[in-house]
C-alpha cells in the first residue's frame, strides 16, 4: 500500500482535505490574490482563513494543521472518482478514524481555475 | 438458447425501484457518516471507509435527475471487476428473478446503463448494469 510522510490537514466549509507536505511551499496568511478552496465544495472559505502556497499561488482554507506522521497509509481512489476535480484526488488517509481526501495541489489549482471561469 | 431469469437484488430509492444482479451485490449496510469529496457531482453524496476500502455513495435518484425528498438509511454495496460503489436505498425489497433483457431506459448518460421496465413481484424496476454505470461515473465531469 502507498504511504505518505507528513500531511497538511485543511478544513473548508466543514469539509476536509489533506495535502502531502512535500507539495506545500509555505503556509501563509491569505492576503492578496488567493484561490478559494471552498469553491470545490460549492461554498466560500473564511476570508480570515489561512493559505497554502504552491507553485507561487495561494489557496485559502478556513483552517490548516500539520501532521508529521511518517508512513501514513494511503487508501486508493475508488474507480468512480478517478476523474473528479480534474483528477485532483490521489487517495484517502485515515487519522483517528476520520477519512481525509488527499489531493494534489497543482491539479486542485487547475480545478479551481476552471470553476472560476 | 434463451437466457434464463437472473436473480437481482431489488431496492427502493427516491420512490422508484432499482435492481442489481445479485452476484454483484456484496452487502447492505447502514448509511455511515460520509466524507465530502471536492468537485463531486450532486449524485455523489460522499465516501466512507469499509473494510479498508473507500467506497463512493451514489444517489441513484439524483443521478437520473429525479427529485429527492427521502432520507436514506442504507446503502447497497455493489462490486464489479473495476471497483466497488454504494447505492442509496430507502428500503431493500429482496432478491427477485428478472426475465430476459429489458431495453435501455436511455441512449445516453446514466440511463444508458439501466434497463427496464423490468417486472419483479414488488412492481416495475430499473435493472442496473453496474459495470457500465461504474465506467460512466469514472469519466467524471
Amino acid at each position: 500500500m502507498a504511504s505518505v510522510d507528513g500531511v497538511v490537514l485543511c478544513v473548508v466549509s466543514g469539509a476536509r482535505l489533506a495535502v502531502s507536505a512535500d507539495q506545500v511551499d509555505a503556509i501563509a496568511t491569505a492576503e492578496g490574490p488567493v484561490w478559494d478552496a471552498g469553491v470545490a465544495f460549492g461554498a466560500t472559505s473564511d476570508p480570515a482563513g489561512r493559505a497554502l502556497q504552491c507553485l507561487g499561488r495561494l489557496i485559502r482554507f478556513d483552517s490548516i494543521d500539520v501532521v508529521a506522521t511518517v508512513g501514513l497509509p494511503v487508501l486508493p481512489v475508488p474507480a468512480a472518482l478517478v476523474n473528479t476535480a480534474h483528477g485532483a484526488l490521489t487517495g484517502f488517509v485515515e487519522l483517528s478514524g476520520t477519512l481525509w481526501p488527499l489531493v494534489a495541489l497543482d491539479r486542485l489549482l487547475g480545478f479551481l481555475e476552471a470553476r472560476s471561469r | 438458447m434463451a437466457e434464463g431469469p437472473r436473480g437481482h437484488l431489488v431496492f427502493a430509492c427516491g420512490g422508484s425501484l432499482y435492481a442489481v444482479p445479485a452476484e454483484r451485490a456484496s452487502e447492505v449496510v447502514n448509511l455511515p457518516v460520509l466524507t465530502r469529496v471536492p468537485g463531486a457531482a450532486p449524485h455523489l453524496l460522499g465516501v466512507f471507509a469499509h473494510r479498508g476500502e473507500v467506497l463512493p455513495v451514489i444517489d441513484l435518484a439524483r443521478l437520473i435527475g429525479k427529485p429527492v425528498d427521502e432520507i436514506f438509511k442504507r446503502v447497497v454495496l455493489v462490486r464489479v471487476g473495476k471497483g466497488a460503489m454504494a447505492f442509496t436505498a430507502t428500503k431493500v425489497i429482496g432478491v427477485a428473478p428478472i426475465e430476459g433483457a429489458p431495453p435501455r431506459l436511455g441512449e445516453s448518460g446514466a440511463l444508458a446503463f439501466m434497463h427496464g421496465p423490468a417486472r419483479v413481484p414488488a412492481g416495475e424496476c430499473a435493472a442496473i448494469e453496474p459495470e457500465g454505470l461504474l465506467e460512466y461515473l469514472s469519466r467524471g465531469r
